[in-house]
């Protein structure tokens, strides 16, 4: 059983420009169904996990929903990277995936632009996926 | 003399503007034909030695802009044309077909000219010459071969620092003897996929994962109570949220205008009326493992065709209801036992995830390390600096705030001096490494671009091959397999998940059924109470055991019966499901008996064999022979085939829906 991937609004941006200096920064957001979803976002430069199944969900009902705003103060930031989110469907059978990339201004949040807004499907539980973007920060 | 020059230069200027203008106000509806008018003009103006140095600067960017619509639009069309031809090759004559390659052919000699920076002017001229012989699609366009173990010129000072992370493997060296011109490969359903796509579909290739079949013993045939039933002995646990089972007729019916004997059974969880109740969708993780205890029960309706003692006709109907408790489930995921195992799971999916990217990281800097490649890039970011200047005119982009013209014009007499080297420099990690002089505006320009660069050409590996050739892909391929084979994060995710698979599959069930066929027309009920007891004994191999008791009430006095039998089943996942590669369904074949008594007549037995294929996702269609002690248990013959066909529904949903209104 192959991943069933469904690109909403053609919402599938290979890389992007973030000014994290100027404001800017970037939301992972990830909405779960199945028993277990198993999910990692890392950061390939840094090894860093961003977000993961293991991380507590910011909302449970009436969907489950996990989000990351990248970069925290703590986060290490290089030049260019990519971030891969990684979805299993051993005991999960969808995964919403989105990233907004966001300007701050003032006290004005702004979405820039829906860089990926994808919905993963599979009952094989045999079955993952990864999903890029490159990221290239100043 | 200044006067003369403004007088000269002021026409054209506006000439030039007034062009821009009118085609980029054309600009959704521009065609090939009128974009390579435009660009002629253009190009006349670019060779006039009298052209001014201000006037020949604007035009080149409106030029190379509008050389980068053609090249889309020449690309979308060839590959248009390509899946036309490979739609039609049958219908077509081959005089027709020859025409269609031709106008391929000439697309692509287009495609190539504009790609190698030659001016239009010169192919257009090759639109009058006679038509070529038909080519093979695709014909890559000459570059030098990739060589990985390039490295890129390495300024003294790293501004960004990496953080340690230690590359084990280096990319591989390319011979001399690889430098020759590889034959274009032919566009698989795979290359015309984003390269994000591509290399899921590669790696799932070289990993090959075997995962086992899914789950294995949730019931959806009828029960084994009926008499139409493809199965001996019943399982411990059905669909999480409603199955269906229908028999057919059995296969050995003698009389075609006899009504055939069939039987129905639905069954459905409690758990799925609470969703519904609820109105929640039933797949949502923290509703679905908070309601664990609803997932123990379900309930069974539906009705059974029974024949006439002499088995030629069906004189009555049964209806069949029951309960099924799940006492224990060790095979739920979402138990404890099982947490250690999916944080092993998580951290093996992180690894892989890393890794993944880090292919990708691997894949772009050794694209901007390739010197053909970088020729080509150089042109194109000098094309992308001269569209930038409107924007920081403009001053509606954020990001250029800090960026002047002037930064534009220093970056574009680089690409124009040829001080490319100090352009896009990727250090041995594939991080981008600036010399220390670098401006913040250089960084940010640069920066952008190598984003820009990945949305434009990421999108379509055939594509991508068709601007930069083959080489790269080919060579990142190579790279990709022996990497694999040394680093294995995606085999150890692969062997992660099976090893959780097949230890969840292989844990005990054990569950208490109850079950009565209500007969109104003759007063003869059966009270059925059954044992059943699932473990698995060895991966893709399943045991099933049952114990059942019966009652049989009648109205007659002294009619009442009563009987025992003990059943068991071993079930054999025949094939090792590859799952998504070829799609290969799971097999299984059974094989079972039961034996039993009843008050009054001999102890009987039967043994019985089924295979099982899945149709489809949620659809399977056993078959089954059964052999028995006493002919008058399988009507008139001691052997008999049945198929059927079963639905779960639950598979059903997961396969079709992202969830249904009923549960969102």
């Amino acid at each position: 059983m192959a991943v069933q991937k469904t690109v909403n609004n053609g919402n599938e941006k290979s890389a992007v420009f973030v000014d994290v200096s100027g404001g800017e920064y970037l939301l992972y957001r990830m909405t779960v169904r199945g028993s277990q979803p198993v999910f990692t976002l890392v950061d390939s430069k840094t090894d860093k996990l961003l977000l993961s199944n293991k991380d507590t969900p910011k909302s449970k009902s009436p969907k489950q929903v996990y989000e990351r705003r990248w970069p925290q103060p703590a986060d290490p930031v290089v030049v260019n990277t990519s971030h891969t989110m990684g979805m299993n469907f051993l005991a999960a059978v969808q995964y919403d995936y989105v990233v907004e990339h966001h300007r701050v201004k003032g006290s004005n949040d702004q979405i820039v632009e829906t860089l990926i807004d994808i919905t993963y499907k599979s009952t094989g539980p045999e079955d993952w996926f990864f999903q890029r973007l490159g990221v290239l920060t100043i | 003399m200044a006067m003369r020059t403004l007088t000269r230069t002021a026409p054209l200027v506006c000439g030039i503007v007034l062009l821009a203008a009118l085609t980029s106000a054309q600009q959704p509806a521009t065609s090939i034909a009128t974009l390579r008018e435009q660009i002629c003009k253009l190009e006349v103006i670019d060779r006039d030695p009298d052209t001014p140095p201000e006037v020949k600067s604007l035009n080149s960017g409106f030029l190379a802009e509008r050389r980068a619509q053609l090249r889309e639009l020449l690309a979308q069309r060839i590959a248009a044309l390509h899946k036309y031809h490979a739609a039609v090759q049958s219908a077509l004559s081959p005089s027709e077909l020859q025409a269609v390659e031709s106008s391929i052919h000439k697309l692509e000699v287009d495609l190539q000219a504009l790609t190698d920076g030659r001016p239009l002017v010169t192919l257009a001229a090759t639109e009058a010459a006679p038509a070529p012989t038909p080519v093979t699609p695709a014909q890559p366009a000459r570059i030098e071969k990739a060589n990985f173990a390039d490295a890129a010129p390495q300024p003294a000072p790293a501004v960004v620092e990496r953080p340690a992370t230690v590359r084990e493997n280096s990319l591989p060296e390319v011979s001399p003897s690889a430098a020759a011109p590889a034959p274009a490969p032919a566009a698989t359903p795979d290359t015309q996929k984003n390269f994000n796509d591509w290399m899921n579909a590669r790696i799932r290739s070289i990993v090959e994962a075997r995962m086992a079949q899914r789950s294995n013993t949730a019931q959806t045939e009828t029960t084994s109570m009926n008499e139409n039933s493809t199965t001996l002995v019943d399982q411990s646990s059905a669909s999480d949220l409603i199955g269906a089972g229908l028999n057919l007729a059995g296969l050995s019916t003698s009389a075609s205008s006899k009504r055939e004997a069939n039987s129905v059974s639905v069954t459905t969880s409690a758990y799925a009326l609470y969703a519904a109740a609820n109105n929640v969708d039933p797949l949502n993780p923290g509703f679905y493992n908070r309601h664990r205890a609803w997932r123990k029960l379900w309930f069974t309706l539906g009705y059974d065709d029974e024949k006439s003692k002499d088995g030629s006709t069906v004189d009555r109907t049964a209806k069949t209801f029951g309960v099924k408790w799940l006492v224990k489930n060790y095979r739920d995921p979402s138990r404890a036992q099982y947490s250690d195992d999916f944080a092993a799971l998580t951290d093996s999916l992180a690894n892989a995830s890393n890794a993944f990217g880090d292919y990708f990281d691997r894949l772009l800097g050794a694209i901007f390390k390739n010197e053909k490649a970088r020729k080509i890039i150089l042109q194109d970011f000098k094309t992308y600096l001269l569209s930038q200047k409107d924007v920081v005119a403009a001053g509606t982009d954020p990001q250029l705030s800090s960026v002047t013209a002037a930064d534009i014009d220093e970056l574009v007499s680089a690409v124009d001096q040829n001080k490319g080297d100090t352009l896009f420099v990727f250090d041995k990690s594939d991080t981008i490494v600036f010399p220390p002089a670098a401006t913040r505006a250089a960084r940010v320009l640069q920066l952008r671009y190598v984003a820009k660069f990945q949305n434009d050409n990421f999108t379509s590996v055939d594509a991508f091959n068709k601007k930069f050739g083959t080489e790269i892909v080919e060579e990142f391929e190579r790279f990709l397999e022996k990497d694999m084979d040394e680093k294995n994060a995606f085999v150890q995710l692969a062997v992660a998940n099976r090893a959780l698979l097949q230890k969840i599959r292989r844990a005990p069930q054990f569950s208490l059924e109850f079950l009565t066929k209500q007969r109104p027309a003759t007063g003869l009920d059966d009270y059925m109470g059954k044992l059943i007891f699932d473990w698995g004994v060895y991966n893709r191999v399943n045991l099933t055991l049952n114990g059942d008791y019966m009652y049989m009430n009648s109205q007659k006095v002294g009619g009442d019966l009563r009987a025992g039998r003990i059943a068991g089943q071993l079930q054999f996942q025949l094939n090792q499901e590859p799952g998504s590669l070829v799609g290969r369904k799971p097999i299984f074949f059974y094989v079972g008996g039961d034996a039993g008594v009843r008050d009054g007549t001999k102890p009987t037995y039967h043994v019985q064999s089924k295979i099982s294929f899945s149709i489809a996702d949620g659809i399977d269609f056993p078959i089954s022979v059964t052999y028995a002690s006493q002919r008058s248990l399988i009507e008139e013959k001691k052997v008999r085939g049945q198929f059927g066909f079963t639905i779960d529904t639950s598979r059903l949903l997961k396969a079709v829906t992202s969830g249904l209104p009923l549960f969102q």
